[in-house]
């Protein structure tokens, strides 16, 4: 702390020296340009211009270098010598290199950056139809691999930025959104819930895609370094727009937007469904005269001529056709003191899923002000509304299969066919909504203490409430009794940073050195309510109920942080970054409380030195970077340093039980990564290239480590193991075309990153993780795997499976292990192998922009290849269909063995008892390309004087195409599992996806 | 204006180097440095006997397959550990781990400085009793099930509280049923000053079933005449009462109170599923050439028959102990203590007194048996007709049918029926195995 202070008071005793005014003019193509950002690189003055583009800056000394920058143009330098008056010509430039990339308390010129960040601009993002801003990321960013969550409104988002970094922790990486840390997740705490649902609204599509100037990426250590314990699993910055001294802009845009589901799961007619049944009731020994009324087909009084008559698809029962209607609106503009952005957004959607409604709205303003020379003052604040009434998966779409084809939706009397087992039923009697609220924002004021010396003082604020009410009819649920819950929660965060930051200029050598601390608290709470039994049922709220249960929890932690960061570059050729982040947390433990994250970066401009001229023609710019550095993932949750005892009630006496055993020494993940880089543009920028290698090591991988049963309970979290990812990135970019009326961009991302658990502490080769499913995590697999038995095929002489014996690779069919183990269990549990990898090989995206005369046309295609996804409810529901004849097969069963000599991988259908471990057998590949993103944009031609000054028409496909190798039991290749990392290849049931088509327009005044 | 910018950096420097922002602990729920007071133990205790729902989930089910009263008709997609190897059973689910976390809590209040906490003799007296009650409750189940009869170990003894890096041995059988019966004086001195979650007499008839199990007969007659003499129970005139009044019949004595509020887990949902008579969904029915399914034969009119199973289809369900998924797992009865009682007296005695058959006569009749004893049989006779008597009675409910045929060294009906698998053949391999976690983790063997 004391040599923060030293350098503190070091830069108050800057020395002042002799100077004077210079006036001056900027213009473009003629035109003033206000706002421009004039400063004196010697002293770290500056000022900016006004309306008509003057300015006056003090000081100023011969052989002072002035730096003229504004964003979309070329920075320009003047080295003065004793002129009275400037009049500097900026030209426009699309040239990258001079791109203000946003660091993380800070930005940096694309071209000094030595770590490796990468930025998509919010043109990407604007109008999108997706459900929240994260998911306009997939392939527009290599090294980023975007899962969504689903087709229903507010759906969650699965991000790993180079590869998935812890096992229980979290790794989705920290979202800053102008400098406050997003909470990320769902609004609601799971445990909450009436039902089994997975229908939690993602806290981030609360931000107003619209809003965003521009998102960075931050991968590699050098970069994610200054945000500390937070930063291992990468960091996306958002920087949200602010309002350009000049007029005032009023931007609005009017969309509407039709989805469906990008596809349909596969199950058998009613005709199909009765031949493999009929089929497998007289497989099973049974008498086929009987088959009406003994195999359990008919049930809820349905009678043999009725199931003949009927013919139901049940996923047509709980989908629709979407729609969604946007509007939305902004105003920009300001002075030369005084900026501001405001801008509201309205969303109205009814999804594909029968029931499912969601309205947002946003309202944002941003200003920042000047009040004199010295002090700035800012504010960016952000209110949204949402409010969601999401609908069941498991309870809904997830039971398409649980009713018969040959049953119908509604009985004759028009009640519910087999309520329990009824997909619309599900739909329509249970019912949930929550309203939430959140309020982002952030205060600041900057005060310049001395030439080149800033100090800016921030506060944010991130406060969400939310309100949620369920109610599920009495006839969903087995006892026959309605529940009915009704919760209220809160998320109250602050922090409070204050930053001092010098620039400063000595010949050739440039220095920007930043120390802060800061201080964050975040706290939870909530408040839940669930009552059992009404006395009608039109009473839903728990107030009714006839057994009231009440629930509260809260939890908080605090961060408190010291940070330092040094850039320097001489002549803009050799860079160096220097980070340090000291991070100290409520979460860790007694005995590691405090963590240090350093991280270093060189870069080296070698087209910038003389010997590089003759090369210049070919490669007008070429820059290899190396970084190294340490950062730390802190999602480790709350209060694991503590012994906890958890609630566990003895005849409605309140009992409790250990729960958790502390572990002094817990503490954050910790990732070492080493990243080598090489970026070019070669024929002034046509092509560009860039190159990423990196090699990230996660160590203390925080890890349920199995103890003994005599301490109360069966395992500690400890930070034990080790995770490696490794790969590389491309980014190849190629202007086409760039001429007034035609231009054409193209791009391609492409990321291929491995995964593999490296060391387990003194665990054997394996750990299996506690819970739902066999997940494993094996050494020298990839981490969240799972262990299952090895299926070998149907024998083609019985028809029946084949199992794989571990211990001398013999196959045994089902008869011959029954016969020799007592049950097939018997046998898995001896004969399981690590299995499958839940990670895509290669992930990425192929991009192009054409824009002619007035017509402009964008596409995204993005993929993901190699991954596997073990499948379960539908495809184990298919295979044992028959056990209880009360589940739809899917239609490739229809590929059976029938006979002996039969080749095929669907074994002879049988009544048998269904097994529900799941085998290799469900394991399949799954790799996709898809049209992510398609926009057709013509603008209108206005006449000079017109009040309206841009009109644009728009149509934009959304995850329009699709082609994928996935098996018809999945209804979209994009596999979203919630939860962290192990238990990523598997999902109970799938749920669908949308692909949508939008058209809108868009105004400017 | 710099002065204000000055101190407000000194201000933040000094507030953001504040050591305590960072200690920031749960207000929900315990820790382990809030277990001070009565109350805390008393949730210690209930936590514990909530564990016993799990600890005996399965009792009833494995006992009752192991001597083959039932078959089991359908795969219940369960390890098979009705059958057994030379290396013994196969690991019953989690019994033994949900114990140890049992022990943890009551081990925590009987290392507890309870006699300095704030509260009354009596509540000090309830906390400390429920706590030796379960503990010796729990260590003779496990010894029942976990002692190997060829290395002469049972499971290892924990009466303290125990961390991750502490290491255990296993005890001998010996030294564990010395612990139990420590355990269970203990109990009953302190319960019988005040009952907590379990009573005195509770306390009183498991000694007497323990003392039973340790050949102890004279204890195990003391114990139980106790109990009976006390007035505190009567038998149900309606076998089938027993089961659905559960914990508040007039028979029962102890049994874990299930409540489907707080656990939906437990041996009610075991024996709800595994016996019922349905045969879709029932995982186990009567056999026929089982000890019980031949006393069914002899006597068919017997109420425990007639009223407490089904048959449909020529098949026999034993579904009636447990008619739903919310009945009490019953632990000790009145029934359970006559007959333990007169056994326990032909033992110390060695003869067959008038007490003796108008013990087991009170559970015949109640039964409406026609088997009624009449005059005074000799001993071994006595014993073979209590032996019967005990299967009629238990079956389906403890561990007592597999304890008793392997305390009597009898033969148990091999799988297809047609022989019988001696004592010598099963005693060496009929008992659970330690789970390999905890053998890899302790070293044992």
């Amino acid at each position: 702390m004391k040599n923060y202070l030293i350098v503190f008071l070091m830069f108050l005793f800057t020395l002042q020296a002799f100077s004077q005014q210079v006036k001056g003019t900027i213009t473009s193509d003629g035109d003033p340009i206000p706002g421009v950002n004039i400063i004196n690189t010697e002293t770290g003055d500056g000022t900016l211009t006004d309306f008509d583009g003057n300015f006056i800056i003090e000081k100023v000394s011969d052989g002072d270098e002035i730096e003229f920058s504004y964003v979309g143009f070329a920075t320009q330098r003047v080295v003065y010598s004793g002129q009275t008056e400037l009049f500097i010509e900026l030209e426009e430039s699309s040239e990258n290199l001079e791109e203000v990339i946003v660091t993380g308390y800070g930005s940096q010129i694309a071209k000094n950056l030595s770590s490796s960040i990468v930025r998509v601009d919010g043109e990407s993002v604007k109008n999108t139809a997706l459900g929240s801003f994260e998911q306009a990321l997939q392939g527009r960013a290599a090294g980023v691999q975007v899962v969504t969550g689903s087709g229903m409104s507010g759906a969650q988002t699965k991000i790993r930025i180079r590869g998935a970094n812890s096992a229980v922790a979290s790794s989705e990486p920290l979202f800053v959104i102008d400098g406050i840390i997003m909470e990320d997740g769902g609004y609601l705490d799971r445990s909450n819930n009436v039902g089994f649902m997975d229908i939690d609204t993602n806290m981030l599509s609360s931000i107003n895609p619209n809003d965003i100037q521009s998102m960075e990426i931050l991968k590699d250590a050098a970069a994610t370094a200054i945000y500390g314990a937070r930063g291992s699993n990468g960091v996306i910055l958002i920087t949200t727009k602010q309002g350009q001294a000049g007029a005032t802009k009023i931007e609005a845009t009017f969309d509407i937007g039709l989805s469906e589901t990008t596809r349909k799961l596969d199950f058998v007619n009613a005709e199909e469904f009765l031949t493999l049944a009929q089929e497998a009731w007289y497989n099973g020994g049974n008498d086929p005269t009987k088959f009406w009324d003994s195999s359990g087909v008919l049930v809820d009084g349905l009678t043999k001529s009725q199931a003949l008559a009927t013919d139901t698809d049940w996923q047509d029962t709980a989908l629709r056709t979407g729609v969604a209607y946007r509007a939305n609106i902004s105003a920009s503009g300001g002075d030369e003191k005084t900026k501001f952005f405001v801008s509201g957004n309205f969303l109205d959607e009814e999804s594909i899923f029968v029931g499912n409604e969601y309205t947002r709205l946003n309202a944002r303003t941003n200003l920042t002000h000047q009040l004199n020379k010295k002090v700035s003052i800012g504010s960016n604040m952000n209110f949204s509304y949402v409010n969601n009434s999401p609908v069941p998966v498991q309870g809904g779409i997830g039971k398409s299969n649980t009713n018969l084809p040959i049953h119908p939706v509604y009985k004759e009397d028009g009640t519910y066919f087999n309520v329990l087992r009824n997909a619309r039923a599900g739909v329509d009697l249970f019912t949930t909504n929550t309203k939430n609220r959140s309020f982002i924002a952030s205060w600041y004021i900057r005060y310049q203490i001395a030439k080149g010396l800033d100090f800016r003082t921030e506060y944010g604020l991130n406060s969400i409430s939310t309100n949620q009410k369920a109610y599920s009819d009495g006839r969903l649920r087995e006892s026959g009794e309605a529940q009915a819950s009704s919760s209220a929660s809160s998320r109250n965060s602050w922090n409070w940073k204050n930053l001092l930051n010098y620039r400063k200029r000595l010949g050739n050598h440039n220095f920007d050195v930043l120390a802060g601390v800061e201080a964050s608290k975040s706290k939870f709470h909530i408040n839940n309510m669930k009552g059992v039994g009404f006395s009608s049922s039109t009473l839903k709220t728990p107030a009714d109920a006839a057994v009231l249960t009440p629930t509260f929890n809260e939890s908080a932690y605090t961060f408190l942080s010291v940070l330092s960061r040094v850039n320097y570059d001489y002549k803009g050729k050799y860079l160096i970054s220097l980070t340090a982040r000291r991070d100290g947390s409520s979460r860790f433990g007694k005995d590691r409380k405090w963590g240090t994250f350093p991280a270093a970066s060189l870069g080296y401009n070698i087209s910038e030195e003389n010997f590089f001229e003759p090369l210049k023609n070919v490669f007008n710019f070429f820059k290899i970077k190396a970084s190294y550095g340490i950062s730390g993932n802190a999602e480790i949750g709350n209060y694991l340093n503590e012994s906890r005892y958890s609630q566990q009630n003895y005849n409605l006496q309140n009992g409790i039980t250990l729960s958790n055993i502390p572990d002094d020494e817990l503490g954050w993940e910790s990732a070492a990564q080493t990243n080598f880089a090489v970026s070019m543009e070669l024929f002034d920028g046509k092509i560009r290239a860039d190159f990423d290698y990196y090699e990230k090591v996660t160590s203390d991988l925080l890890l349920p480590f199995p103890v003994s049963a005599i301490t109360g309970v069966n395992n500690v979290t400890a930070n034990i193991g080790e995770l490696k990812n490794n790969g590389f990135e491309v980014i190849l970019g190629a202007t086409l075309a760039d001429k007034d009326d035609l231009s054409w961009d193209v791009e391609l991302q492409l990321a291929r990153n491995t995964n593999e658990v490296t060391d387990l502490g003194d665990n054997p080769d394996g750990i299996n993780i506690p819970g739902f499913g066999n997940t494993a995590i094996y050494r020298g697999k990839p981490i969240g795997i799972q262990r299952i038995p090895e299926w070998g095929g149907i024998d083609p002489a019985t028809g029946e499976d084949l199992w794989v014996q571990q211990s001398d690779g013999m196959l045994l069919t089902t008869s011959q292990v029954e016969g020799q183990f007592n049950s097939l269990n018997a046998f898995f549990s001896n004969n399981q192998i690590p299995f499958g990898n839940p990670y895509p090989d290669f992930t990425g995206g192929f991009s192009t922009d054409l824009r002619y005369k007035n017509w402009s046309v964008s596409a995204l295609l993005s993929f993901a290849v190699g991954q596997n996804y073990i499948a379960s409810g539908e495809v184990i529901n298919s295979k044992y269909f028959a056990s209880s004849m009360d589940l739809t097969p899917l239609r490739h069963m229809l590929g059976r063995w029938r006979s002996p000599g039969d080749v095929t991988n669907i074994g002879q259908l049988t009544t048998d008892p269904t097994v529900w471990t799941r085998t290799t057998q469900y394991v399949s590949d799954v790799d996709y390309l898809r049209l992510r993103d398609f926009t057709f944009t013509y603008s209108f031609d206005i006449p000079e004087g017109s009040p309206i000054k841009g009109l644009d028409l728009y149509t934009k496909l959304t995850n329009f195409l699709t082609w994928t190798n996935a098996q018809p039991w999945m209804y979209d290749p994009e596999n979203h599992v919630r939860g962290g990392n192990t238990n990523l290849m598997d999902k109970w049931k799938q749920v669908p996806q949308a692909k949508t088509v939008n058209i809108g327009l868009n105004l400017k005044f | 204006m710099r002065g204000l910018f000055v101190s407000l950096l000194t201000l933040s420097l000094v507030f953001t180097s504040c050591e305590d922002f960072l200690e920031e602990y749960s207000t929900i729920g315990l820790s382990a440095d809030k277990l001070t007071d009565i109350n805390a133990m008393n949730s210690l205790n209930a936590g514990a006997y909530s564990n016993m729902r799990n600890i005996n989930a399965y009792e009833h089910m494995q006992s009752t397959t192991l001597v083959r009263d039932v078959l089991i008709r359908r795969s219940a997609n369960w390890q098979p550990w009705f059958t057994w190897t030379d290396a013994g059973m196969p690991q019953m689910f989690n019994r033994y781990t949900v114990a140890y976390n049992a022990f943890n809590k009551v081990n925590m209040v009987l290392n507890a400085d309870i006699d300095n906490m704030y509260g009354t003799a009596a509540e000090k007296a309830s906390a400390k009793g429920d706590a030796y009650f379960l503990r010796a409750f729990c260590y003779f189940h496990l010894n029942n099930w976990f002692s190997n009869p060829t290395t002469g170990k049972s499971v290892p003894l924990v009466t303290t509280v125990m961390g991750t890096t502490d290491r255990v041995t296993q005890a001998t059988p010996a030294e564990i049923m010395t612990q139990v019966e420590a355990d269970i004086e203990a109990a009953r001195t302190n319960l019988a000053i005040s009952g907590g979650i379990t009573s005195y007499s509770a306390a009183t008839a498991m000694a007497a079933k323990i003392y039973f199990y340790h050949g102890k007969y004279n204890l195990a007659y003391e114990r139980a005449n106790e109990v009976i003499t006390s007035g505190g129970f009567a038998l149900e005139q309606n076998v089938a009462d027993i089961y659905t009044k559960g914990n508040t019949s007039a028979e029962v004595i102890f049994s874990v109170i299930t409540n489907r509020s707080e656990d939906t887990f437990g041996s009610a949902s075991i024996g709800f599923n595994n016996y019922q008579a349905d045969d879709a969904n029932g995982i186990t029915s009567l056999n026929p050439n089982g000890v019980l399914g031949k006393l069914r034969a002899a006597d068919p009119n017997d109420k425990r028959f007639t009223d407490l199973m089904t048959e449909k289809d020529g098949v026999v369900y034993t579904d009636g102990k447990y008619p739903n998924n919310n009945v009490d797992y019953i632990g000790i009865r009145l029934a359970e203590m006559y007959l333990t009682r007169a056994e326990s007296n032909i033992m110390v005695n060695n003869t067959v007194s008038a007490q003796d058959v108008s013990d087991v006569n009170a559970v015949k009749n109640r039964a409406g048996a026609s088997d009624v004893v009449s005059g005074t049989p000799g001993k071994s006779a006595m014993l073979e007709i209590i032996f019967n008597e005990r299967s009629k009675e238990l079956y389906n409910e403890t561990g007592d049918r597999f304890f008793n045929t392997r305390r009597l060294q009898k033969s148990i009906v091999n799988e297809s029926g047609n022989g019988f698998i001696p004592f010598s053949d099963y005693s060496l391999k009929l008992y659970n195995l330690i789970p390999q976690s905890e053998i890899e983790i302790h070293n044992l063997n």
